[in-house]
């Protein structure tokens, strides 16, 4: 028994059942485009036997080695495919039992998928996450204080410096908090306001890792036009060779397919 | 600044973050369910978190093993070069000893 694993909408007219690419998510059988108006939606047969809703449940939970293997293909065929193609990435394992069924659905959002595809014409996604090392951060502002604390002492009374070193800690901890807001808004304003169309905050990012210095302060996904890709990047390279030195450094990933600015108003239409 | 493709240079945390928790919605008629998601996104966090407090505590032995990594190759075939290297020496001298030179 086979199904159909649905990848993406194809923002272009093809020809009914053209091969895209030859091999799928399932090597055995090749990626090819099902028409559907002005857009298409790639698809390639799957073996129910591996991804049927019980076979899928069973890998998830026990086979974290399929899920890598499956889940870096799913990008990869629809990174791919927008290489040369305005793309409407579907989640992961969005599998249709027949095309008749995937045309349903094609039709059932014609319009929003319009309008999808008129806001990510000739654009990708970059993930940006601004990584700040505190114990470095820390150790400069530290460093600068501790100076200007010295320069104060020197003209207070022994009371009036005890009360300031008493302080001391509180107002590193209060400028350390500062300088990243601050470093963090001039980063947005210079990268993402500049460059995305589209900007996408993560009010709760997390940056996988266990060292206790490492912290992510923001992250943003960015809608960026293919033509500014070079100055695009160009300014980050510029920018992290400025802000290593303080303990801070932009992550970045991408292009990606537009995952993050393909999101449906509703549910289906009727 | 040279980019690699997205799908094969992120950690499987940023792809799956991508590929689960965005991207369109539309009712398939077979999809992952909700509870296998979340227990998914789970694990991997815990996997990636497990790797790095082991390094963090010291335990790295998968990063000197040449089977498992590549880059500890080159002191495994520095360390048979000096020994055959060795025994050659050994061998000339032997050799020289029993001819009587």
């Amino acid at each position: 028994m086979e199904g159909l694993y649905a990848y993406c909408v194809l923002g272009n007219i093809y020809d009914n059942k053209r091969i895209l690419l030859n091999e799928g998510i399932d090597p055995k059988f090749p990626v090819y485009v099902i028409n559907y108006a002005a857009f298409g939606a790639a698809v390639s047969k799957v073996s129910l036997a591996e991804f049927g809703e019980d076979a899928l449940h069973e890998n998830i939970q026990n086979n974290l080695k399929w899920v890598e293997n499956k889940a870096r293909s799913h990008s990869f065929i629809i990174e791919v495919l927008s290489d040369n193609h305005d793309v409407i990435p579907f989640r992961f394992c969005t599998i249709y039992n027949n095309e008749h069924n995937i045309l349903k659905m094609l039709q059932n959002q014609y319009s929003q998928f319009c309008e999808l595809l008129e806001k990510i014409n000739n654009k990708s996604e970059w993930t940006l996450k601004v990584i700040c090392n505190i114990e470095k951060f820390n150790a400069k502002i530290v460093q600068e204080k501790s100076l200007e604390l010295d320069r104060q002492l020197l003209s207070k009374s022994r009371g009036a410096a005890y009360l300031l070193k008493k302080k001391f800690d509180a107002l590193i901890k209060e400028e350390v908090e500062n300088c990243l807001t601050s470093s963090v808004n001039s980063i947005y304003n210079s990268v993402a306001v500049k460059f995305g169309e589209d900007i996408v905050v993560d009010n709760n990012p997390v940056h996988e890792t266990a060292d206790k210095n490492i912290r992510c302060l923001q992250k943003w996904s960015l809608l960026i036009n293919k033509n500014h890709k070079d100055s695009f990047l160009g300014k980050i390279q510029e920018i992290n060779r400025t802000i290593s030195q303080e303990g801070l450094y932009i992550d970045l990933t991408g292009p990606w397919p537009p995952y993050s600015f393909t999101v449906l108003n509703n549910k289906e239409e009727k | 600044m040279s980019v690699a493709r997205a799908s094969q240079s992120s950690s499987l945390a940023d792809v799956l973050e991508k590929i689960l928790d965005k991207g369109v919605v539309v009712a398939g008629d077979i999809k992952i369910s909700i509870a296998d998601i979340e227990l998914l996104t789970i694990k991997i966090r815990l996997v990636i978190c497990s790797v790095d407090k082991a390094m963090e505590i010291g335990i790295n032995w998968w990063q000197t093993d040449p089977h498992l990594n590549n880059l500890a190759k080159p002191e495994e075939d520095k360390r048979l070069s000096e020994k055959i290297e060795r025994l050659e020496a050994q061998l000339a001298r032997v050799t020289s000893n029993l001819l009587g030179v």
